[in-house]
C-alpha cells in the first residue's frame, strides 16, 4: 500500500464502524465492502442480518463461467440421444403438447439430422456437432431433465440467471458479488461478454433491486473500447493523473474530517484510488497480445469461424486468473453465418441443420480450449463451468425441418468446481420431448450452484419492497447427486 | 446410457417451499370433485391396506397426521390420516381425486413433479404405480373419521383495520418542549420533544450558503448561481429564506426535480422491455404531465384519481389522457403469442396492481396474487378484486388535441370564410347544375359510358414502406423505400351496384430500379395477397361491408410457378411474379365471388401484399368491371366519372329525388365535374376553401384505455376476446375459480359496508367503471384508504428531504415496514396535508422552513453516543446528489444548461437538457445515471440505492461528458472574466469556477493549491490560448471531482 492509501485506511476505520450502524445507508456500507475486498467484505458481513457469515460451508468451487448458448439449442441434436425419435421420424410424435412450443408445431417426430457416436470412458452419446467438446465428455457433469416456466427468449434468459421470468430481479453474478463481494481489487467481479446483445439485453445480468455496485461489468465484442472511462485523458500521464488524485484525496480528507458521521465520505475517497488502479489493471488483463501464440491457436483466435467467441473464451480465462468471480459469455453466431439471428443465433425455428452446424462451428472449438487450458492450469478444480441455453427445442418439427422452443426438458452441463466428472443425471422421455426422471427446476439449479460455492440459498436473502428476496424465490433443492 | 444413478436426493427441510402452495391450496376447500367409491369390495380395502396405509403411515404421517398437528410438528396444514383429509381440496384442488390421477396432488407430489413428498427421497416406481392403481380403482378408503380441525391464518379484517397506517386518521396532540425558542413550527415540538427526552440538543442552524445550497438541490435539483446565491446572502430580511423558498417552489425546476422522485415509484420507461424493447413515443406525455401537475400544485388526491381513471374523467383531454400513463408504464413482453397472450395479461394486471400498491399505498399487494399474504391483512380474494377493477384497462396510443379550443377557434373562422364558396355551389347546383347535364346527356354521355373497364381514381394510397403517389391517368407509382416484404392500401369511391371484378394492371417505371413493373432486382415483384373490402359509403342497418372472394381469370403473363392464382391463395408464402417479361406492362384479372355494390355508393379498399421477400410493384392501375360480363383481358377501359355519373343520376331518380338539390347533389357535382367545364370551376373552388380546413396538431400520448386484452407484439398481434378476470389459484391461469367482482382490500377501507359506497356514485348507482371506484378508494379519507395515501405520500416527502423517511421503507408502510421514528409527526403531517385540500407543496413548504431541516452539520458528543443513527434527527448528515442531480449540476456550472422543458431529449447524456427529460430505454440505461444508482425501471423504488464504486471514479475522472463540462466552465471563467486568451488564469479564475461548482469561495488555503495546481497545469498544457484553456479545465476538472461536488451538507 503506498502512503496515501495507508492514510485512507485510517480515514476508514471510523467510518467502518459507523455505517454498521447506519441503517438508512446500509446500501453504502455493502458498497464499501465490495469495494475493499475480501477482507472489509467479512466485516461487513457480520453486521448486516441477511448476510450471515459467509461463506456457508467451505466451497468446492470459486469461480464460475456461464458459457451461454444464446437461442436456445436442442438437447435432441447435441447431448440427448434419442434413438426412438430417430427411428420414427415423420410418425406423430407420442404426448405431443398443444402448450408446448412458442408458435405452432405439426406434432410429427424430427430425427437429429446430425451423426451420433459415443465418447469418452463415460460412453456419452453426443452428436457430431461437437468434434472438439467431446474429447471432454468424461469432464462433464450432465443435467438432462433441466425445465423452467418461460417459452420465449427473454423472459427465459431472465428466468435462468434471476430464477424470475420478469425483468428488476438479480441475476445470479449480483446475487454472488452481494453474498460473497470481490476477489480481486482492481477488477469488477461480475463480468458479462456479449457480442449482439442477446434478446432481453441488460435485463438480463441486471443487478435489480441490489446495490448498483453489483452490477456486471459488460464487455461488447464489437466496441474498441472494452471498458468506458478507462482511457486517460489526453495531455495527461499517469504521473499528472496522480499528482492530482493526490491533491483531491488531501482535500477530500479535509472534508471528510469535518464530517465525521458521513461513511460514505471515505469510501468515495478510496474509490478514486481504486480506480487509478483499474486504469492499469482492466486493460492488462483483457490483453490478449500478452497470450502465446500455442494458445490462441489452441481457442481459434484467428478462426475466422468461431474467433469472437474465442477471443471471448480467452479473455474470460484471463479474468477468472485475475480474480473476477462470475463471468457470462452470451454466444453470438459466427461471422457471415446464415440460419441464425444474431441476437438468439442458436434458434432453429426454421432449420434446425443449417442453423445449429453454424452455432457448432461458432462455439465448439473454443468451448472445448477454455476446458482444455483451465484444466492445464489447475483451474478447473474450482472453478465451474456451465454450458446451456435458455430452454430446449421440440422433438416434433417446426415448418418440416426446424424446432420451436420448449422449456419442458432440456440439456445443461457442468464441468470442475466440484460436481461428478462423466455423470449424467435426470433424463427426458423416448423422445427427448420433456424432462419425465430427476426433473431440475432452475431453482435447483440455482441451489445447487450455489451450494458448491459455499453458499445455503435460503439464507443469502435481501429485503426489497416489504419482502425477502433470495434467488431461488420460495423453491430450490440443492441436488447432492451432482456434486463429487 | 452408462454412469446414470437412480435418485436418491437428500434433502432436508427444503422442500417447504413449494410444499407450502400444495398445503395452503388444501385448507381453502374445493372439495367438489372428491368422490370415494360408495362401497368398496374387500379386495379394494386389502389393496388399500397392505399397499397404501403403511406407505403414508410410514413416509407421510410424520408430519401429515393428527398426531403430528399435536405435537405441533403439522407440516403446511396437510392431513393424510383421513378420507376427509385427502379430500379436503382448496386452491390447488384435492390431495386425492377418486379416478383422476391428474388432479390428485398427492400422486403429482410422489412423482415429485410440481412438488416433491417425501422430501427424504422418491419413493421406488412400484410404489407410486400403486398409488396410481388405487386412484383408478377409485381410491377405496376406510378411514371414515373426520380430519383434525386445524387453526388456520386467515386474515382478520378487523384487526387489520386497526394497524396503524391502516387506521382513519385521527387528531394528534402536538407535545410541549422545553426550548420554546428553537421550534419554527410543529414539525419541530415533535422532532424537539424527542430529542429532549433523549438528552440531545439539536445542531445549531447552518449557514446561509449551506442552507441556500441544500434547499437548491433539495427543491429544484440544481444548485444556486452565483447571482442567485449573492442575491440571497445580500438579503438581510429575516424573512429571506421564507422568501427563497417560495421562489423555488414556484420555480419550474420544482416540477422538474420532483417529478423524478415520483416516476422512481411508478416504474416509469418510455420501452417496452423484455425482447425488442420496442419504443413507446408517446410515453413522455405522461413525465411532462408529472412536471406540471407537480408546479400546478394539483391537489394529491386528484393527482392520484387522474392518473388512475384519467381517461374516463375527461375523456379525450390531453392532460388527463397523458396521466394515465401511469397505469400502463411498465415492461410488457414484445412478442406474444396465442399460447402466452394469457398469462402475459395477468402479469400486465399484476405489474399495475402491484405498483399502485407500492407507490400509492405503501402496501404489498402484489404478495397476495398466489395466497393471502402472509403478513399484512392484504386477502387473495382482495388482490383479483383489485385487479378486476382494471380488468378492461390497457396501453394505447391516443391521438390527442392538446388544444380543443385553438382548434375550434381555427375551425368556426374557416367556416365563415367557407360559407359563401357554399353558397355560390349551392346555387350553382341549383340553377346551372341541370341544365349541363341535359346538354351532356344529350351529347358526350353515351360514348364516355361505352367501356367496360373504369379505371379507379383513388382516394387514398399508403404503403408500409414505399411512398405511394397518384399520377394522371389513374395510375399510382411508388418511390422512397423501394424494399422487400411491403403492403399497398388503396381506396376507391364508386356508385356501381354490380362491380364484378378488379383488373390489375402493372405498368412499367422509368424511374424504377429495373425500369419496372416491380421496384426490385430487374423489376421484379412477388404479389403474394389480394385483399378487397367494399364498405357502405352511407352507413344503414342492412348494410354490412363485405369481402369478395377473389378468383383469378386470366393475366397476360406469368412465371411458371408463380401463377397470378397464387396471389390469391391465402397462402403468404406463395404468390404471382412475371420476372420473365421484365420491364413489359402486364395485366391481371380477378373475378368476385358475388358482385358488390351499396345503395348510396360504395368504399373500396384494395390491399396488396408482397410477402415473402418480394418487392413490391413500381407503377400500377386498377379498374373495376362494372357488370359480369366484362371481367376479361378484353374489354376497352375508360375513366369511372360518366359511369358514376349516369349511376347517381339513375339512383335519384329511382328515388324520387332531385339530383341536383337533394341529398346526391354534393356526390353528383363531385363526379361530373370530371367532364364538365362549368361544374368543374366551382368545385375547384370548393375544394380549395376544403383543402384548408384546419386540422388539430394531434400528439400520440401513450396512455391507459378501456380496450378489453388487446396485446400486439412487435411481430404478431394476438386478440382474446375475453375481458372477465378470474380469481387464479395459485396465481396460474389454468387454475380459474370463477370471475373476479371489482372491489377493494377490505382492511383498508373503514367498514365492510365502504366497499360498495365506494363503487357506486353520488345517486347511490353502481359507478359506469369500476376503475372510477377504484380511484375514489385510493383517495377517499372517511371510507377508503385516503388516510393510508396520505401517510404514504407525506413519508415519500419526508424521506427525500431527509434522506431517510419516518418510515424507512417508502414503499411499504404494512406490517413488516420498519417502525417509524416519529409516528405521531407522521400521523401530524397526514392530517396536514388532507386539510390543506392535498396540496404537497404546503408539506414541502412545513418541512423546508423547519428549524429541523435548517441545522447545521455540527456533530454534538451528545448526539454522536445517544443516536449515533441520527434517527432522532440532531443535525444533517450530508447526502450524496442522484445521477441526474449530478450531471445536471455539471451542466449547469458549466453554464451550458438548456433550459427547455418537456419532450424528449433522446439518449445521448451529452444533449445539454435536464436528465428528466433524457429518454428511459429499458435496454439502454444512460451509463452515467446508472452508474450512480439510476434504478431499473422495472418495479417501483421508494428510496434509491447510494452505492459508492470505482466505475463513479472513473466516470468523472475520464468521462468525455465530464471533460466538455470543466472546458465549458473554464471557457466561460475566461470569458466572463475577459482574460486575454494567452494570458495565464489567475486566482479570480480559479474563484469564478469554485462558485460556480461549489456555491461558495475557496478558503485561502484552497485558492493556494488550485493555484498551485494550475501553475503546474499551465506550465505542462503550453501558454497558448488552448493551452491557458486546458489548464483552467483541469482545476475545473479537478473541482467536479470533489466529494462536495456530489455531497450536499
Amino acid at each position: 500500500m503506498s502512503g496515501m492509501s495507508s492514510k485512507i485506511g485510517e480515514l476508514l476505520l471510523p467510518a467502518r464502524r459507523s455505517f454498521l450502524r447506519d441503517a438508512g445507508l446500509g446500501f453504502g456500507g455493502l458498497a464499501l465492502a465490495s469495494l475493499l475486498g475480501e477482507e472489509s467484505r467479512a466485516t461487513a458481513a457480520s453486521g448486516a442480518s441477511a448476510v450471515r457469515t459467509l461463506p456457508h460451508h467451505p466451497p468446492k468451487a470459486k469461480r464460475v463461467i456461464w458459457l451461454f448458448m444464446t437461442g436456445a439449442p436442442s438437447q435432441v441434436d447435441t447431448w440427448d440421444y434419442k434413438p426412438e425419435l430417430q427411428a420414427r421420424s415423420g410418425e406423430p410424435l407420442p404426448g405431443a403438447d398443444s402448450q408446448v412450443g412458442f408458435f405452432q408445431t405439426s406434432g410429427k417426430c424430427l430425427a437429429s439430422p446430425f451423426k451420433w457416436a459415443q465418447h469418452g470412458n463415460s460412453g456419452t452419446w453426443v452428436s457430431d456437432l461437437f468434434p472438439h467438446l467431446s474429447k471432454h465428455v468424461d469432464d462433464m457433469c450432465f443435467i438432462h431433465s433441466m425445465h423452467l416456466r418461460a417459452n420465449n427468449h427473454a423472459p427465459a434468459a431472465m428466468e435462468l440467471m434471476s430464477g424470475f421470468s420478469r425483468p428488476g430481479m438479480p441475476s445470479m453474478g449480483a446475487w454472488l458479488d452481494y453474498g460473497l463481494g470481490s476477489m480481486n481489487h482492481d477488477l469488477p467481479s461480475f463480468v458479462v461478454m456479449h457480442e449482439r446483445k442477446p434478446r432481453g439485453d441488460d435485463q438480463i445480468w441486471s443487478a435489480g433491486f441490489l446495490p448498483k455496485s453489483h452490477q456486471a461489468l459488460a464487455i461488447d465484442a464489437r466496441r474498441p473500447v472494452a471498458i468506458d472511462n478507462l482511457a486517460l485523458r489526453t495531455g495527461h500521464t499517469l504521473d499528472s493523473q496522480r499528482a492530482q488524485l493526490d491533491l483531491l484525496a488531501a482535500l477530500n480528507a479535509e472534508h471528510a474530517a469535518l464530517r465525521p458521521t458521513q461513511a460514505d465520505l471515505a469510501a468515495r475517497i478510496s474509490s478514486f484510488e481504486l480506480a487509478y488502479r483499474m486504469q492499469t489493471a482492466a486493460p492488462e488483463a483483457i490483453d490478449l497480445s500478452q497470450e502465446s501464440k500455442l494458445t490462441h491457436e489452441l481457442y481459434g483466435t484467428e478462426d475466422p469461424k468461431c474467433k469472437v467467441f474465442a477471443r471471448q473464451c480467452l479473455t474470460a480465462r484471463r479474468l477468472l486468473e485475475r480474480g473476477v468471480r462470475f463471468i457470462q459469455i452470451f454466444a453470438g453466431k459466427h461471422v457471415g453465418g446464415d440460419g441464425a439471428v444474431d441476437d438468439v443465433p442458436w434458434d432453429g425455428h426454421s432449420n434446425i441443420e443449417v442453423n445449429h452446424r453454424e452455432c457448432g462451428l461458432a462455439t465448439d472449438r473454443p468451448a472445448a480450449a477454455l476446458l482444455a487450458d483451465l484444466k492445464a492450469r489447475g483451474l478447473l478444480e474450482d472453478t465451474l463451468v456451465i454450458w446451456g441455453g435458455e430452454f430446449g427445442r421440440t422433438s416434433d418439427s417446426q415448418g418440416g425441418k426446424g424446432r420451436d422452443h420448449n422449456p419442458g426438458g432440456f440439456t445443461i452441463w457442468m464441468a470442475g468446481g466440484g460436481v461428478k466428472p462423466g455423470y449424467h443425471y435426470g433424463s427426458t422421455d423416448p423422445f427427448g420431448y420433456k424432462a419425465v426422471e430427476n426433473k431440475v427446476h432452475v431453482n435447483d439449479l440455482h441451489a445447487t450452484l450455489l451450494h458448491l460455492l459455499g453458499i445455503d440459498h435460503e439464507q443469502l436473502t435481501y429485503r426489497h419492497n416489504g419482502r425477502n428476496f433470495r434467488l431461488t424465490d420460495v423453491g430450490g433443492h440443492v441436488i447432492h447427486d451432482l456434486i463429487a | 446410457m452408462q454412469n446414470r444413478s437412480a435418485p436418491s436426493i437428500a434433502r432436508s427441510t427444503h422442500g417447504r417451499g413449494s410444499f407450502r402452495f400444495l398445503a395452503a391450496g388444501l385448507a381453502l376447500g374445493l372439495l367438489g370433485a372428491a368422490r370415494a367409491v360408495a362401497s368398496p369390495t374387500p379386495e379394494q380395502i386389502a389393496f388399500f391396506e397392505t399397499k397404501i396405509r403403511p406407505v403414508l403411515a410410514q413416509h407421510c404421517y410424520q408430519c401429515h397426521s393428527a398426531e403430528a398437528l399435536r405435537a405441533g410438528k403439522l407440516k403446511a396444514s396437510l392431513l393424510v390420516d383421513s378420507r376427509a383429509g385427502m379430500a379436503k381440496g382448496g386452491e390447488s384442488g384435492a390431495a386425492v381425486v377418486p379416478n383422476n390421477k391428474e388432479e390428485s396432488l398427492l400422486l403429482a407430489a410422489l412423482k415429485y413433479d410440481g412438488f416433491e413428498m417425501p422430501p427424504a427421497g422418491k419413493l421406488p416406481d412400484e410404489v407410486i404405480a400403486d398409488f396410481e392403481t388405487w386412484i383408478d380403482m377409485g381410491a377405496p378408503d376406510p378411514r371414515d373419521e373426520p380430519a383434525a380441525t386445524i387453526d388456520e391464518r386467515t386474515i382478520d379484517v378487523e384487526q387489520g383495520r386497526q394497524h396503524w397506517s391502516y387506521r382513519r386518521l385521527g387528531p394528534v396532540e402536538v407535545p410541549a418542549v422545553t426550548n420554546v425558542a428553537w421550534p419554527q413550527n410543529d414539525i419541530d415540538r415533535f422532532i424537539l420533544a424527542k430529542q429532549e427526552a433523549a438528552g440531545i440538543t439539536p445542531a445549531p442552524e447552518a449557514s446561509k450558503a449551506t442552507l441556500a445550497r441544500r434547499v437548491f438541490f433539495d427543491l429544484t435539483g440544481l444548485p444556486p448561481s452565483p447571482d442567485e446565491l449573492q442575491a440571497f446572502l445580500d438579503d438581510a430580511a429575516p424573512d429571506a429564506y421564507d422568501k427563497l423558498v417560495d421562489r423555488l417552489l414556484a420555480s419550474p425546476r420544482f416540477g422538474e426535480r420532483w417529478a423524478r422522485h415520483w416516476l422512481d415509484t411508478v416504474r416509469f420507461g418510455e420501452s417496452s422491455g423484455y425482447e425488442f424493447d420496442g419504443d413507446r413515443p408517446g410515453a413522455h406525455h405522461y413525465r411532462d404531465w408529472v412536471i406540471k401537475a407537480l408546479n400546478a400544485d394539483l391537489p394529491y388526491d386528484e393527482f392520484l384519481r387522474m392518473q388512475v381513471a384519467g381517461d374516463l374523467i375527461k375523456p379525450g383531454d390531453y392532460e388527463a389522457t397523458a396521466a394515465t400513463g401511469f397505469l400502463v408504464a411498465g415492461p410488457y413482453p414484445g412478442q406474444v403469442t396465442a399460447k402466452t397472450v394469457e398469462p402475459i395479461r395477468y402479469d400486465q394486471l399484476d405489474d399495475m396492481v402491484a405498483t399502485l400498491g407500492s407507490s400509492v399505498l405503501g402496501m404489498t399487494i402484489g404478495c397476495a396474487r398466489c395466497h393471502d399474504h402472509k403478513y399484512d391483512p392484504i386477502g387473495h380474494r382482495d388482490y383479483y378484486a383489485m385487479i378486476a377493477c382494471l380488468g378492461k384497462a390497457v396501453q394505447r396510443d391516443a391521438d390527442i388535441d392538446p388544444d380543443p379550443m385553438t382548434t375550434k377557434q381555427k375551425r368556426d373562422a374557416w367556416l365563415v370564410e367557407r360559407a359563401p364558396v357554399a353558397a355560390v355551389a349551392e346555387r350553382f347546383r341549383r340553377e346551372e347544375l341541370p341544365g349541363q347535364l341535359a346538354r351532356w346527356l344529350a351529347t358526350d354521355a353515351a360514348t364516355q359510358q361505352a367501356a367496360g373497364w373504369l379505371t379507379l381514381d383513388p382516394q387514398t394510397v399508403k404503403a408500409t414502406k414505399a411512398t405511394l403517389v397518384e399520377e394522371a391517368g389513374d395510375a399510382v407509382s411508388a418511390s422512397g423505400k423501394l424494399e422487400s416484404n411491403d403492403t399497398y392500401v388503396l381506396t376507391f369511391r364508386t356508385h356501381q351496384r354490380d362491380v364484378a371484378g378488379l383488373r390489375l394492371d402493372a405498368l412499367p417505371s422509368p424511374s424504377a430500379p429495373g425500369g419496372g413493373p416491380g421496384t426490385g432486382k430487374d423489376g421484379g415483384f412477388r404479389l403474394s395477397t389480394v385483399k378487397v373490402t367494399a364498405t357502405p359509403l352511407v352507413a344503414a342497418p342492412d348494410r354490412k361491408p363485405v369481402t369478395p372472394k377473389l378468383a383469378a381469370v386470366a393475366t397476360t403473363f406469368e412465371d411458371t410457378g408463380f401463377e397470378f392464382a397464387k396471389a390469391l391463395d391465402g397462402d403468404a408464402a406463395t404468390g404471382w411474379s412475371t420476372a420473365g417479361q421484365p420491364g413489359k406492362d402486364q395485366t391481371a384479372v380477378m373475378a368476385f365471388d358475388k358482385p358488390v355494390g351499396f345503395d348510396g355508393g360504395t368504399l373500396l379498399t384494395v390491399e396488396l401484399k408482397f410477402e415473402g421477400s418480394g418487392n413490391g410493384l413500381a407503377r400500377m392501375r386498377l379498374a373495376a368491371a362494372a357488370d359480369p360480363a366484362g371481367v376479361g383481358l378484353a374489354g376497352a377501359s375508360a375513366p369511372q366519372a360518366a359511369r358514376e355519373v349516369a349511376a347517381i343520376l339513375e339512383r335519384a331518380r329511382s328515388g324520387g329525388r332531385d339530383p341536383a338539390t337533394g341529398p346526391d347533389a354534393a356526390e353528383l357535382h363531385r363526379w361530373f365535374s370530371r367532364v364538365n367545364e362549368p361544374s368543374a370551376m366551382v368545385q375547384a373552388a370548393l375544394d380549395a376553401i376544403d383543402a384548408k380546413e384546419p386540422k388539430p396538431d394531434l400528439l400520440k400520448v401513450y396512455a391507459t384505455t378501456n380496450g378489453g386484452w388487446v396485446i400486439t407484439g412487435n411481430s404478431q398481434a394476438v386478440r382474446s376476446g375475453s375481458q372477465d378476470v378470474f380469481v387464479l389459484a395459485r396465481g396460474e391461469v389454468g387454475r380459474k375459480k370463477g370471475k373476479a367482482v371489482p372491489g377493494f382490500v377490505l382492511a383498508a377501507m373503514a367498514a365492510d359496508g365502504a366497499e360498495q359506497k365506494l363503487l357506486s356514485g353520488p345517486d347511490a348507482k353502481p359507478l359506469p367503471d369500476s376503475r372510477l371506484g377504484l380511484a375514489a378508494f385510493l383517495t377517499d379519507v372517511s371510507q377508503g384508504s385516503g388516510p393510508l395515501a396520505a401517510r404514504v405520500i407525506v413519508n415519500r416527502l419526508w424521506h427525500h428531504h431527509f434522506g431517510r423517511g419516518i418510515v424507512a421503507t417508502p414503499n411499504d408502510l404494512g406490517t413488516q415496514a420498519d417502525p417509524a421514528t416519529h409516528p405521531e409527526l407522521l400521523e401530524w403531517l397526514a392530517n396536514r396535508i388532507v386539510e390543506n385540500h392535498w396540496s404537497l407543496k404546503s408539506i414541502h413548504r412545513l418541512i423546508v422552513t423547519s428549524a429541523t431541516y435548517r441545522q447545521s452539520g455540527d456533530v454534538s458528543e451528545a448526539g454522536r453516543s445517544k443516536d449515533p443513527d441520527n434517527k432522532l434527527l440532531w443535525h444533517r448528515k450530508p447526502t450524496r446528489l442522484e445521477g441526474e442531480s449530478i450531471r445536471d449540476a455539471l451542466l449547469a456550472a458549466s453554464g451550458t444548461l438548456d433550459p427547455k422543458m418537456y419532450g424528449r431529449a433522446g439518449l445521448d447524456v451529452k444533449v445539454p437538457r435536464r436528465s428528466v427529460y433524457l429518454n428511459v430505454k429499458r435496454s439502454e440505461p444512460i451509463g452515467f445515471l446508472q452508474v450512480f444508482d439510476q434504478p431499473e425501471p422495472v418495479q417501483p423504488v421508494g428510496a434509491r440505492g447510494v452505492a459508492t464504486v470505482p466505475t463513479q471514479a472513473l466516470a468523472m475522472m475520464n468521462a468525455p461528458f465530464v471533460r466538455s463540462a470543466a472546458e465549458n466552465l473554464a471557457k466561460r471563467a475566461r470569458t466572463s472574466l475577459a482574460i486575454p486568451p494567452a494570458d495565464p488564469s489567475g486566482p479570480a479564475a480559479i474563484d469564478f469556477c469554485f462558485t460556480a461548482a461549489l456555491a461558495r469561495q475557496p478558503s485561502d488555503v484552497e485558492r493556494a493549491r488550485f493555484a498551485q495546481l494550475l501553475a503546474a497545469r499551465e506550465q505542462a498544457n503550453g501558454a497558448d490560448a488552448a493551452g491557458r484553456q486546458a489548464a483552467l479545465a483541469d482545476v475545473c476538472h479537478l473541482i467536479f471531482c470533489l466529494n462536495e461536488f456530489v455531497y450536499v451538507d
